[in-house]
Formats: structure tokens, sequence, C-alpha cells
């Protein structure tokens, strides 16, 4: 015996009430009560959907269906972090060794055509562009997918693709301290060349990880509209 | 001893292999396999199926696929490249295991 759609939506119902407020999660779950449902219905006729459905719900175990949802997000943890690792890793391979390499030889050619006590300025325009570039990956991000989304997906959740601007400000405060530590700043407004190349090379890397980031919003968006279509607007 | 005690070391080669067989299947259709093959004498629970899985999908042993079904949609698991690799390895693994624990348990009584 099948269920009906009202049955489903019903077991939609009841996830969100276990809090698996997840769409791909609850896809799966439902079809598993489902299926058990069905044959316990089909087994025992005199059986109502309710009672089915609380015998289901039993075989979970204690943790019932938290189990799962905490599983699912530690595996997602693991697999985003490994996809980033290889993302990262193909910035320092061909073709996109290219795109790094053009970044740095902006940075590294940038004293020959200033002066010292002007690097300080070259600096904050670097730090500039930055901020537009991640506010260009954010804007892109919302207009082209999180807009679109109409249900809550586990998979294209953004802890796992975001990134904190802070962090490049804790990278700039670290090697600031380090270098006035070990006597390599310059006094004032002026920067010394180390303090200059370090720094940029952070911006460098906070590039390459909003392109990374960028990148994995669009495989996982991807692979997400396939899977699920209805969690996106038409 | 109660067989899901033993079957918790077991899981993933019985899930692997499962697959290897079968090509694509479903979670539920996984726990009702094994509960058909046993005669009922073993039952995989969904609180370790599940998790499980998920695992072996992040790992990349296993890729996902969702279909509509009737009035519902379905996930099915296969085996990717590695995952085919990964099955004949832990299936090798648990043979041997067998292979050891019939050695510990069936030794040939030696005169006192």
């Amino acid at each position: 015996m099948m269920l009906t759609k009202s049955q489903i939506d019903q077991l939609f119902v009841f996830c969100e009430k276990h809090r698996v407020l997840h769409y791909d999660l609850q896809v799966e779950i439902v079809d598993h009560l489902a299926n058990a449902i069905e044959e316990r219905m089909a087994n025992t006729p005199s059986l109502d959907f309710d009672t089915a459905l609380k015998q289901v719900h039993d075989g979970f175990g204690p943790l019932g269906l938290r189990n799962m949802t905490a599983g699912r997000e530690q595996a997602m943890e693991k697999r985003y972090r490994f996809m980033k690792w290889q993302l990262f890793k193909s910035y320092f391979s061909l073709p996109k060794f290219a795109f790094t390499c053009l970044l740095l030889a902006l940075v590294v050619s940038m004293p020959a055509f200033f002066r010292q006590d002007q690097l300080s300025w070259v600096l904050l325009v670097f730090f500039g562009l930055t901020a537009l570039w991640y506010l260009r990956f954010h804007w892109a991000v919302y207009q082209r997918y999180r807009k679109q989304q109409r249900l809550p997906l586990l998979m294209t959740h953004s802890s796992y693709l975001y990134f904190s601007p802070a962090l490049l400000a804790f990278g700039f405060q670290i090697l600031n301290g380090a270098l006035k530590y070990s006597g390599y700043a310059a006094e004032g407004l002026q920067m010394s060349m180390v303090q200059y190349y370090l720094c940029s090379i952070v911006c460098v890397f906070y590039i390459l990880f909003a392109q990374i980031r960028w990148e994995m919003w669009h495989i996982v968006h991807q692979k997400a509209r396939e899977m699920y279509p209805l969690a996106f607007a038409k | 001893m109660r067989p899901s005690a033993l079957l918790k070391g077991c899981l993933e080669p019985i899930v692997l292999q499962m697959l290897k067989e079968h090509g694509r299947m479903y979670g539920y259709q996984l726990t009702q396999q094994v509960k058909e093959l046993t005669k009922g004498e073993l039952s995989i629970t969904e609180g370790a199926l599940y998790p499980l899985l998920h695992r072996l999908e992040a790992a990349g042993v296993l890729e996902t696929t969702v279909e509509q079904m009737d009035n519902r949609m379905r996930k099915y698991y296969s085996l990717t490249r590695s995952g085919k690799k990964q099955a004949e390895l832990s299936q090798h693994a648990l043979t041997t295991f067998i292979e050891n624990l019939q050695s510990i348990f069936h030794q040939p009584k030696t005169a006192s």
C-alpha cells in the first residue's frame, strides 16, 4: 500500500518537529519512514498511519533523528574541508597557477615603481582591492545562489562555505606584531620591505581564498540543483 | 552476546559488499536486504546505517543520486571508483579476520 501525498507531507512536518530542518536530509528520512510505514501497514492492515509512524520512529533508537543530523553535519564538514584543500592545491598547479603567479608578480613588482615611503599607500590600495574582491564574491553569491534557494539544504549551508574577513585583519595583526618584535618593522607610517612583502602576500592569499570559496559555491550549488530541484526557485 | 554487537564492526564491509552486488541501493533497501539474506538474524538499525552512509559519501567512497519515485524522492547510493577498491580491501580484511577467528575457535584438541 502506497502512502498518500498528504501523508508524505505529514512526514516532512514530523521531520521538522524533530529538528531535522534541512530538505536534503528530510528527503532521505521521509523516504525511509514511508517505506517502513508502508510495509508495516501492508503486514497489519488494521494498523493506522500514526501508530505505524511511532513504531518506525522508535526503531531509530533513543537519540532518534538527531543522531542522523549530527552524523551528516560531521560528514559534510569533513567533505568540504577536503574539497577546500583540493581547490587550494589547484592554485599551485597549472592552469590556475598562472593566476597565482600574476597576483604575486603584481605585488612583488610594486616596489620598483614606488618609493619606500609610498609603500604603505600601495598596501592600502591592495587592502581596498581585496575588500572589493570580497564584496564582489558575496554579492555574486547572493545574486546567483542564495536568492534563488527557497528551502534550506545542509549541503549548501553557508557555514561550510563561508570564511571570515576577520581572518585577514587577524593575519595582519599577527604579522605586524611579529615584525615589530623582531625589529623588522619601520617606524611610523613608513613600511619596511619585509613588512610590505609579507602583508601583501597575505592579501594575495586572501584573494585566493575568496576564489576558492566562490568555486565551492558554484560546484556545491550545481550539484544541489541537480539533486534537489524543488529546493530552488524556477 | 547479541548478534548486533558483533555486527557493529562488520557494518562497513557489509554495506560495501551489498552495493558491489546490487550496483545502487537506497537506505531502507539495504536494511531489508540484509534482513532477508540472513533470514532475520541480522538487522541494521537506521541509527547505525545512515551515519555510516554519510561518512562513506563524505570520504568519496560512495556517490549519490536522487530520483523522483511516485510521490516522494529517493536517494540512491553507489560505489565510486575508489569505493570499488575499498570494497575489495574491506572484503579481504573481513575474510582474513573470519579465518583468524576460526583458527581460534576451532583449535585442534591437544592431549594434555
